[in-house]
């Protein structure tokens, strides 16, 4: 069976709802139910029965995603991404959540190998949040940007840069994936950009250090902050995409084992 | 390893972390070091808050240059800079090593909390969201302020 990393999902869920959105669904019922039908309403009829009854066809990032993630298990290989960005983000976490901690007046901590949340797993889904409010049924994940240029410094350049980068599809996966495991209503979640000082072992002699000394700037401006809520409609999504994933991934490991024979 | 001859990133740990502390540079001289290669001519830096000296290394000299503006190691003495721990490539693999900061020496004292923000801090105490104990030593208080926040 296929398993997703929330922090890679997003291309599997990008293109929207496969067939019919709740509200679609409920257009068609009621259309359906009538006994005479206008031209409109008949030609509305036939096109929401086109779209609910058409394939799925996964987006070719969605089918890049899987075959990678089967290519690993069929082959027996790991392959690590590692960047100078995700080292800064590993190393300053603690920094990061403090950070968070003075501008929202919080107490959060980063979760320990040993809470129940520090790694959600379900059969589709796994993943790794940062920080899970189990009080407030909230999911918070952190973004160190790696220079004070990178930082999105309104909300509008960082929603726009949740979107381009899929972080709205990562904290929903782990809201899904925690609604799963524990029956709850988890909706409400946040990516957090924030601005810390860029460890000097990081650094080569030509850095411009002014780039990654943060410490110079008020607390309150080295924070930027996406709402991110999980919608019915994105529920339906994640589940209607997995489907279609778990489908294509056994046809795609079928395709690997069987080439030569 | 806090009972070697000279200054290590050991020096530095605090609970099992290596806390980067400010130092105060008293004395640069040349001497020989004794260790695994052999008797070695080395230049060492004394700093005022520990007994034992420090071995200067290349990266070191260039980190005291960039943050004190001169190659002239007469001007850092008496001055105060931040030694830190970093992870470097050595022969031996990726090891800790002493390290001065370039960055400005860390601000004494914790932020204050403006009064727009403050009744923020308080409604977050009354939702939960934090804590009075976690108020106090986070930020610098005002009388009044701090009055406040233990009254809750």
């Amino acid at each position: 069976m296929l398993k997703l990393r929330a922090s890679k999902c997003a291309p599997l869920f990008n293109s929207g709802i496969p067939g019919l959105t709740p509200n679609q669904q409920a257009t068609l019922d009621g259309l359906l139910a009538k006994i005479k039908l206008t031209d409109l309403q008949a030609a509305k009829r036939d096109e929401l029965i086109a779209k609910r009854d058409a394939n799925p066809e996964l987006s070719q990032g969605a089918k890049t995603l899987i075959e990678e993630i089967i290519d690993e298990k069929v082959y027996q290989y790991k392959d690590h991404f590692w960047s100078k960005e995700t080292d800064k983000g590993i190393n300053v976490e603690d920094e990061a959540i403090e950070l968070y901690n003075r501008v929202f007046f919080t107490s959060y901590n980063k979760l320990s190998d040993n809470s129940e949340y520090a790694y959600l797993n379900t059969p589709l889904m796994h993943g790794h949040p940062d920080v899970v409010d189990a009080e407030r049924l909230k999911v918070l994940d952190i973004k160190s940007s790696y220079t004070k240029k990178t930082f999105p410094k309104t909300e509008e350049k960082a929603s726009k840069k949740v979107k381009e980068s899929g972080y709205d599809w990562q904290v929903k996966a782990y809201l899904w994936m925690l609604r799963q495991m524990t029956g709850l209503d988890w909706r409400d979640g946040e990516v957090a950009y924030m601005l810390c000082n860029t460890p000097e072992e990081l650094l080569g002699e030509w850095d411009e250090p002014s780039l990654h000394y943060m410490d110079d700037i008020d607390d309150n401006m080295r924070a930027t902050i996406v709402k991110v809520t999980l919608t019915d409609d994105d529920i339906a999504t994640i589940e209607s995409w997995l489907k279609v994933a778990n489908e294509y991934a056994d046809k795609y490991i079928s395709i690997l084992k069987t080439k030569n024979s | 390893m806090k009972d070697n001859k000279y200054l290590g990133s050991w020096d530095l740990e605090v609970n099992g972390k290596y806390e980067p502390k400010v130092v105060t540079i008293e004395k640069v001289y040349q001497d020989v070091m004794v260790g695994e290669m052999g008797k070695e001519d080395k230049v060492f830096i004394k700093l005022k808050e520990f007994q034992k000296s420090m071995v200067a290394n290349r990266t070191n000299f260039k980190r005291l240059e960039t943050f004190f503006g001169s190659f002239d190691f007469n001007e850092y003495i008496g001055k105060e800079i931040v030694l830190g721990v970093e992870k470097v490539k050595s022969p031996q693999g990726v090891v800790d090593a002493l390290r001065f900061s370039t960055r400005p020496l860390p601000k004494k004292e914790k932020p204050s909390i403006a009064p727009d923000r403050f009744a923020k801090a308080l409604q977050a105490i009354a939702d939960g969201k934090t804590t009075a104990e976690k108020l106090i030593s986070d930020f610098n208080l005002t009388p009044e302020q701090h009055a406040e926040v233990t009254s809750k």
